[in-house]
């Protein structure tokens, strides 16, 4: 049950031309961001550790987080952006969605690597541009996740199948 | 030989001529749509996805509350009542009536409808 995510992350990349124009820029820029990854990846879990919930979260599994998030953001820079990173991504949002992780927190961290992203690429705007369009991308899917897990026990508490509920939302 | 439509059509037309307390009928899929229409007015597409969805949430109640299959739903409006009749889960018989009308002789034709759809849908 990915088909409105992919269709969204697909329309997203054409959106902004994001194959011909940031997809070939990201993999000449990884170094550079990378150069800053423990640093980020540390920033991102210290963050997290300020909000009590997200800190109970993620206690007891912090270093183990810190290697699947760098890697994580290495492969933001690999160049490859199709079916195969898509599904792999998706998969993320899943796990994060099983895991009970409010999206609020999603939400929040995203904008914190953003400001990061931001801050190690002040003097290149056009590979700004790039990290930003590909971290909102994989935003899209993991947030795609929860969006597509809310229909689905939305489906089962009602008994009402999807396409019914997407005809009833039309008529609001 | 009828296509199906007019069979499913003939069914309602029966229904609605069986008493004058019988404004309007149609068949519903569960996904919301309108499979015959005989409820006059131009609010089908609205009844079809609100029949539908009382029928799932209906049919979910009666499921988690363990009363059995669910069957029907009566519901009463100031100005007149709906009544809706499971179809094997395939589809939902809705059928508008009057206010104050002679529920007895309305469900008896009514659930002689829904016995001939469920062996047609
Ligand atoms: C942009 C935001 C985020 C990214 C990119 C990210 C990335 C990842 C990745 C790559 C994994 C490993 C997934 C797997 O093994 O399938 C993971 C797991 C996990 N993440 Fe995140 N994460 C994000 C936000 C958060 C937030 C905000 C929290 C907590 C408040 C969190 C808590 C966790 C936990 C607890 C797991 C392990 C889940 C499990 O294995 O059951 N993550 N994350």
């Amino acid at each position: 049950m990915s088909e409105t995510t992919k269709n969204n992350f697909n329309r997203a990349k054409a959106f902004c031309n994001f194959d011909a124009v940031y997809a070939p820029l990201l993999p000449t820029i990884k170094d550079v961001v990378m150069k800053h990854g423990d640093e980020i990846t540390n920033t991102f879990y210290a963050e997290l550790a300020n909000d009590e919930v997200a800190a109970a979260i993620v206690s007891g599994r912090v270093e183990q987080l810190k290697v699947t998030h760098k890697q994580w953001m290495e492969e933001l820079f690999n160049g490859e952006y199709g079916d195969a990173y898509f599904a792999q991504r998706y998969k993320i949002g899943e796990t994060h969605v099983r895991a009970k992780i409010e999206p609020y927190f999603v939400e929040v961290i995203t904008s914190f690597l953003r400001r990061k992203f931001a801050e190690v690429l002040s003097d290149n705007p056009k590979a700004l541009e790039a990290a930003l369009t590909i971290l909102d991308l994989d935003a899209i899917i993991i947030i795609g996740a929860y969006h597509e897990d809310r229909m689905k026990r939305m489906s089962e508490v009602t008994g009402m199948n999807q396409a019914l509920l997407e005809r009833l939302m039309s008529f609001g | 030989m009828a296509t199906k439509q007019e069979k499913i059509n003939a069914i309602l037309n029966e229904l609605k001529m069986a008493t004058s307390d019988i404004k309007g009928a149609g068949v519903i899929s569960p996904d919301g749509m309108m499979i015959a229409d005989q409820l006059g007015g131009n609010q089908g597409d609205a009844a079809a996805a609100m029949g539908a969805a009382l029928g799932s949430l209906a049919k979910r109640v009666t499921d988690t509350l363990k009363v059995g299959d669910f069957q029907e739903v009566n519901i009463r409006g100031a100005n007149a009542g709906i009544l809706l009749f499971d179809i094997e889960h395939r589809a939902s018989l809705i059928v508008i009536v009057n206010q104050g009308a002679n529920l007895g002789l309305v469900l008896l034709e009514a659930r002689q409808a829904q016995s001939q759809l469920g062996q047609m849908i």
